[in-house]
């Protein structure tokens, strides 16, 4: 019976001390903010013809590491920023004719102070013909954080997008 | 043998009485002297009865006397005693008793010492008889026993926290440039087995974690490549998902 009345009071403490109306007001308000995140998405090109890695990619010391050290070289073939919604996805048309589309699923608040939201983002990549290459790869990510996906063959090479979420 | 006088009157009262058995006894063992003497026998010689009894007096006495004579003719008590201690050459006292005496068969059997047996405590048996009541040594081994496993314990957990492996090892670094081969399309799928199992176990520190993935008809890896030095944790993750020979190069 101590545990139960105990249970009790903890809630209607937390009820009495809990957020008003004005303040959950205000964080939906935020939530529909987050619904819109920027991204960055570089396309690179791994050769294996010795030219090195393109300066114009920057400071990426995951290129020198596996699977990326298969390659010697890469180049960068795009670089762009975009924007996507839970409504509307971020389309991107790849040196492959293949469609690279992004979209933002979800985004999570974190759970302490010191911690950062997450985004859950979801990517696919379709074929010219429609058909999928890449069906689906959901992952959460934070703000700065950035993710390959790899493996498309062209040019003698393989293709490498990397999805970046900006703060 | 009567008198006048009052001590001749007595005199002659006391030679009238009659011997005791007692005075037979001492008269058939020749202890009676004097005018007693000569009186006892004055009366035995009158009395038919009182020589009977003298005559059985002296029957028995006979026959105790040579009963006692042969009984205690071989025994010396002495002599076997000072035998038997000169040969005996054992330093103990038990092994005097069991060495058998020259002289044993002239002595009398010696009785036996009590059996002194160790009386056991009610409920404990036989182990408590053998060790005293205030041994404290098996207390002390048992606490010496549980302190030298959780010794070993300890020491086993802290060498199983060194053995695991960390979740800095990059998982495709370790594996994947061995096999890479020098073919360039090959390498991803090459890589994939071996990185599959290992991302599984390493997840915790990773910077993008995957929540769901479909590759469809093909193979793909997920590769958490180490981004900063080797004392970070941060991951960079990687899906790498080959591609098939013919579509995907144009």
């Amino acid at each position: 019976m101590r545990l139960p009345l105990f249970a009790l009071l903890v809630a209607a403490a937390g009820l009495s001390l809990g957020p008003g109306p004005s303040v959950a007001h205000a964080q939906d308000a935020a939530a529909q903010a987050d619904a819109s995140v920027s991204m960055e998405i570089v396309v690179l090109h791994g050769t294996n013809d010795g030219s090195g890695i393109d300066p114009k990619i920057g400071k990426m010391p995951e290129l020198g590491k596996p699977p990326f050290s298969s390659y010697n070289s890469y180049k960068l073939l795009d670089r762009s920023k975009q924007n996507a919604s839970k409504a509307s996805p971020s389309t991107l048309k790849l040196p492959n004719d293949r469609v690279l589309k992004v979209s933002l699923k979800d985004v999570v608040q974190a759970k302490k102070k010191d911690e950062p939201k997450r985004y859950v983002i979801s990517a696919s990549i379709q074929k010219p013909g429609g058909s999928d290459f890449l069906p689906l790869l959901e992952v959460n990510a934070k703000a700065g954080e950035t993710f390959f996906v790899a493996g498309q063959n062209h040019k003698g090479g393989v293709l490498v997008i990397g999805i970046k979420v900006n703060p | 043998m009567n008198t006048k006088t009052m001590n001749g009157e007595a005199h002659e009262t006391r030679t009238k009485r009659p011997p005791t058995d007692l005075e037979l006894m001492m008269y058939v063992d020749g202890e009676l002297e004097g005018e007693r003497l000569r009186e006892v026998r004055q009366a035995v010689s009158r009395d038919d009865v009182l020589r009977s009894k003298v005559a059985a007096l002296s029957l028995s006495g006979a026959i105790v006397r040579e009963n006692a004579e042969s009984g205690f003719a071989g025994i010396d008590l002495s002599d076997g005693i000072m035998a038997r201690i000169a040969a005996d050459k054992s330093p103990t006292r038990e092994a005097r008793d069991e060495a058998p005496g020259p002289t044993a068969p002239a002595l009398a059997p010696e009785p036996k010492e009590a059996e002194v047996k160790p009386l056991l405590r009610p409920g404990l048996g036989k182990v408590a008889a053998k060790s005293p009541s205030n041994d404290n040594s098996r207390g002390i081994f048992a606490l010496a026993a549980i302190a030298v496993a959780a010794a070993a314990g300890l020491m086993i957990w802290g060498r199983m926290d060194v053995a695991t492996p960390g979740p800095q090892a990059p998982v495709a670094a370790v594996t994947t440039p061995a096999e890479a081969p020098a073919e360039p399309a090959q390498a991803p799928a090459e890589a994939p087995r071996v990185a599959e199992t290992d991302t599984e176990e390493s997840d915790d520190e990773v910077g993008v974690a995957v929540a769901a993935v479909d590759f469809g008809a093909k193979i793909g890896t997920i590769f958490y490549v180490p981004t900063e030095a080797a004392t970070s944790n941060h991951t960079t993750t990687v899906v790498w998902l080959a591609d098939d020979s013919a579509g995907g190069e144009q």
